[in-house]
């Protein structure tokens, strides 16, 4: 009853065999190996395996990888690298947002998502698009500190 | 302490294990990899309270295909196992005595499979009564949780009173049955929490390998590897040098990621089927499982003279302990040491009595057994200045501890900064005692709070290296950032770049002993231990200079890479060419340090929340939050605002919506769809001030800082609460349906006087 799911993640192709009821979170950290998305509940609840899914937020373990079978997925892996941050990774390192770094990998895919809607949030806003992403080491404030700095650091670029 | 001229203590640097947690490349319990096949552990949990357990059968599991061990009590020695109390068996076998208690484990190729195999697992059970709340188990009729209490082995901290009372701990000051009698007034109140969850973001997850020498090696998400791999040897029956913990990144522990949970079945899994054998927790599993807070009744009655000082107190508190000691009972002998607060009372007791119940086992959750006390105690300090038309803030002015002050154990209390903290929160708020109210149904509301940070047996290897770098080893959990204030205390006392520091946690093969990250003291400990061990790095530097230099070492000092002679900066030498030219005869460059128990000190702060009400519904919207921090000396402060802003989350937590409900003894609320963390929604900014002034001990005077901010959150709510409404709560949390009924109360007793 095994089927074959091939998408793209980070660019990247990927195709490996699945169960009807293997969750995406689950194919994401066993079939490919990418274990930056979190399981911190499998319930929808706590926003730790957050993905972008063709552009929109999802929490990938409420997902079947069946379902996104030929998406286009990005992950906490594709979003800078170790020698090259991206400028909202950055935020978070100088901002001191991220302590036990848990919750971060869904943090910072709800923020990128933000910041393609809406590249000037205020804080409520900010506080909204993560208020699905719970963190119990940090009370918000530095993450939300965070993306704003990373909204400033764009629209500065963008000049 | 003097002035101190520091160059990198003070700053801050950003963590040293940064980038590898914004790349998704850290490594935490669920995320360890081996090569080769892995098996997925499940375990069987009791879905009773209370039962005798008459027989397991795991014939048919032991046959379904896909499965390759399956593991019972019989698997491991029968001994009782327990940090304070021997009282625990690690798979239950006489008896289970909560739901959740472990009775069966099984390895299988898939998850599916592992739980299918659960479900052919028959365990045939005498339901007993079960216990749900501390004071109904202290009635003389209660059922036991534990018939043999009084037999069982104490190791430390616990002393059994009998019945189900696991520990019991009493201490006093003067006469306090006296002073009532001599007071101008006395109060009497009691307040109650309940269990919290510590709700970290990572569950429980851990991987073990029986390995081809007899050994195991044990990864798991834990803030203790040495206290972890001394419980897992203990368990499974075999000497500390043939089981390795290696320490995952850990996603959060707050005290929740100490007591020993699943490892030991994944060790005995993996030994039965010769393959790793990985098991993590479900969030339900988790919430059922785990050490939550304990829940507190306390009975505080004080009594107070004209002149508004407190001159009698005794707090009687019981403490929802759960099925097994753990913890809690450690709790229940420090609680008698701190639960005078900020105050200095002369005539006190303190009695703390630690119950078995039939939930989960409760133990350490930052500054265990502070918010519940000081709920009680800043509840009162407003409830009576109110009662008698005094000024609270008056008030507590007059009652803070002073320098020395003894603790209830005769301890003197020492870098007693309170005034200070308690005037920080006041400037950064604008907080006047006259105008709590802030309009119609809003207003203000301060608490004051402190927590005593000891220290724990710490040692630690620096290895200079042939270019005059350093490498500090640990065997420490890097959970609040410790590693990078490390790299600080390092850098600072070589005189060398942050670049040229590595701090690394090593696992319990390769590292001294180290403390767990807990008690606010890893810092404390360890960078007491690395200044220490940089003195002997610096001291055999100096011995190998004296030739080169023609100086003795006491004139020498370490800077820039360079040996140098004080005062005469042209006499140099550098570190790299002294470790060239004299390795081959003298060896290399290591230094030790190490340090045993210190005795607890307090640090202290001031919090000021602003609470609107919605006096329909009951719900408490937190306007504005101002919190102080006594630090000593802030080592990394962006770390220590992290510290300070997440310990009032989980204060905010406890005190509005946080709670581990029971009905029956059956668990309630085990998704955080029904246990409600706060969310991004529902916290203001939290302005955070720290207040620095160096402390006697610690590393460059550095304070522990990582439990007391959520120390005074549910007072400080509760007494903003009473000035928005007058109503005031005394038991926690505080959540809607209790305030509106509570308002509710008010409105028709008023209506009816
Ligand atoms: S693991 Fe998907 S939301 Fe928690
Ligand atoms: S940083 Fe630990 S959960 Fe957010």
């Amino acid at each position: 009853m095994k089927s074959s799911v091939k998408l793209t993640v980070n660019g990247l192709e990927q195709e490996h065999q699945a169960e009807p009821r293997t969750s995406l979170l689950t194919f994401l950290r066993e079939q490919c190996g990418l274990t930056g998305s979190k399981r911190g509940c499998e319930e929808g609840e706590c926003g730790g395996c957050s993905v972008l899914l063709d552009g929109e937020l999802v929490t990938s373990c409420l997902i079947f990888a069946v379902e996104a079978q030929g998406a286009q997925l990005v992950t906490v892996e594709g979003l800078g690298t170790p020698h090259h941050l991206s400028p909202l990774q950055e935020a978070f390192a100088t901002d001191g947002a991220s302590q036990c770094g848990f919750c971060i990998p869904g943090m910072l895919l709800a923020a990128t998502n933000l910041l393609e809607r809406n590249p000037d949030p205020n804080e409520q806003d900010i506080r909204k698009a993560i208020s699905g992403n719970l963190c119990r080491c940090t009370g918000y404030d530095l993450i939300v500190a965070a993306i704003s700095m990373a909204a400033e650091l764009k629209k500065g670029a963008r000049g | 302490m003097e002035a101190q001229d520091l160059k990198i203590v003070g700053r801050s640097i950003p963590r040293v294990d940064v980038t590898s947690k914004l790349t998704g490349q850290a490594l935490f319990g669920e995320d360890v990899k081996l090569p080769g096949p892995l098996l997925h552990g499940k375990i069987l949990r009791s879905p009773h309270p209370h039962a005798i357990v008459k027989r397991i059968d795991t014939a048919a599991a032991e046959k379904l295909a896909g499965v390759k061990a399956v593991a019972t009590a019989a698997d491991l020695p029968d001994v009782r196992i327990g940090k304070n109390l021997k009282d625990e068996h690690y798979f239950a076998s006489d008896k289970v005595r909560f739901v959740g208690d472990r009775v069966a484990a099984v390895a299988a190729v898939s998850r599916e499979i592992a739980e299918e195999a659960l479900r052919l697992i028959e365990v045939e059970y005498e339901l007993l009564p079960a216990l749900t709340n501390p004071i109904d188990a202290m009635r003389p009729d209660a059922p036991l949780v534990h018939p043999d209490l009084m037999n069982y082995q104490v190791v430390a901290a616990a002393q059994p009173e009998g019945g189900n009372v696991c520990s019991l701990n009493s201490l006093s000051r003067g006469d306090p049955e006296a002073g009532f009698a001599e007071a101008h007034q006395v109060f009497e109140q009691q307040y109650i929490t309940e269990m919290q969850h510590q709700a970290y973001m990572e569950p429980h997850a851990c991987l073990a390998t029986y390995n081809p020498d007899n050994t195991y090696t044990v990864y798991t998400s834990t803030q203790g590897i040495f206290g972890m791999r001394n419980s897992v040897a203990e368990a499974l029956g075999v000497p500390q040098n043939r089981v390795k913990v290696v320490g995952t990144e850990i996603g959060g522990g707050f005290g929740g990621k100490i007591v020993m949970k699943d490892e030991v079945a994944a060790a005995t899994l993996s030994r039965k089927s010769g393959l790793p054998v990985r098991i993590v927790m479900t969030r339900a599993e988790d919430f059922m499982c785990g050490n939550p807070r304990a829940g507190f009744y306390i009975t505080i009655k004080t009594g107070v003279s004209k002149d508004m000082r407190m001159v009698a107190r005794t707090m009687e508190i019981v403490l929802d302990g759960g099925a097994h000691a753990m913890g809690a009972a450690l709790m229940c002998w420090a609680l008698p040491q701190f639960a005078e607060g900020p105050y200095s009372i002369p005539n006190l007791r303190v009695t703390s009595r630690c119950v078995y119940t039939n939930k989960a086992n409760s133990s350490a959750f930052r500054a265990p057994g502070g918010p519940q006390t000081n709920f009680a105690v800043e509840s009162e300090t407003e409830r009576i200045a109110t009662a008698m038309g005094w000024d609270a803030l008056a008030f507590r002015r007059k009652n803070l501890m002073p320098e020395d002050h003894p603790n209830l154990a005769g301890t003197p209390m020492r870098s007693v900064n309170v005034e200070e903290t308690l005037d920080a929160a006041l400037e950064i708020s604008g907080y006047d005692p006259a105008q709590t109210g802030l309009g119609p149904n809003r207003a203000r509301g301060l608490a004051l709070g402190n927590w005593n940070v000891g220290g724990m047996p710490t040692g630690t290897v620096l290895k200079m290296n042939d270019d005059g770098s350093a490498n500090l080893i640990t065997g420490v959990v890097d959970l609040t950032g410790v590693n990078t204030s490390l790299t600080q205390v390092v850098a600072e006392a070589l005189q060398l770049p942050v670049e040229k520091v590595t701090v690394k946690s090593l696992d319990t093969d390769s590292a001294p002993h180290a403390a767990q990250s807990a008690g606010s003291q890893t810092l404390k400990s360890m960078g007491t231990a690395a200044v220490q061990a940089a003195q002997e790095v610096k001291q055999q530097l100096f011995e190998l200079a004296v030739e080169e230099l023609d100086a003795t070492p006491d004139n020498m000092e370490l800077a820039e890479g360079e040996v140098r002679v004080q005062g005469s900066p042209e006499r140099t030498v550098a570190v790299r060419k002294l470790l060239a030219k004299h390795m081959a005869n003298s060896g290399p460059v290591v230094g030790k340090g190490g340090t045993g128990a210190f005795s607890r000190m307090p640090s202290f702060c001031a919090h000021i929340a602003d609470v609107d009400v919605d006096s329909e519904t009951g719900r408490v919207t937190l306007l504005r939050y101002c919190a102080s921090q006594d630090v000593g000396v802030a080592i990394n402060p962006v770390i220590c605002i992290g510290q300070v802003q997440g310990g009032v989350a989980q204060g905010v937590g406890m005190a509005l919506s946080e709670g581990l409900t029971y009905q029956d003894g059956q668990p309630q609320n085990t998704g955080f769809l029904d246990y409600k963390i706060p969310s991004a929604l529902d916290l203001p900014m939290i302005e955070t001030k720290l207040v620095e002034k160096p402390a006697v001990e610690g590393p460059f005077g550095a304070k522990g800082i990582g439990e007391p901010p959520c120390v005074p959150v549910p007072a400080a709510i509760a007494n903003a609460i009473y000035n928005a409404v007058g109503v005031r709560v005394t038991s926690l949390p505080i959540n809607p349906e209790k305030l509106r009924r509570a308002i509710k109360a008010k409105k028709e007793g008023q209506a009816s006087s």
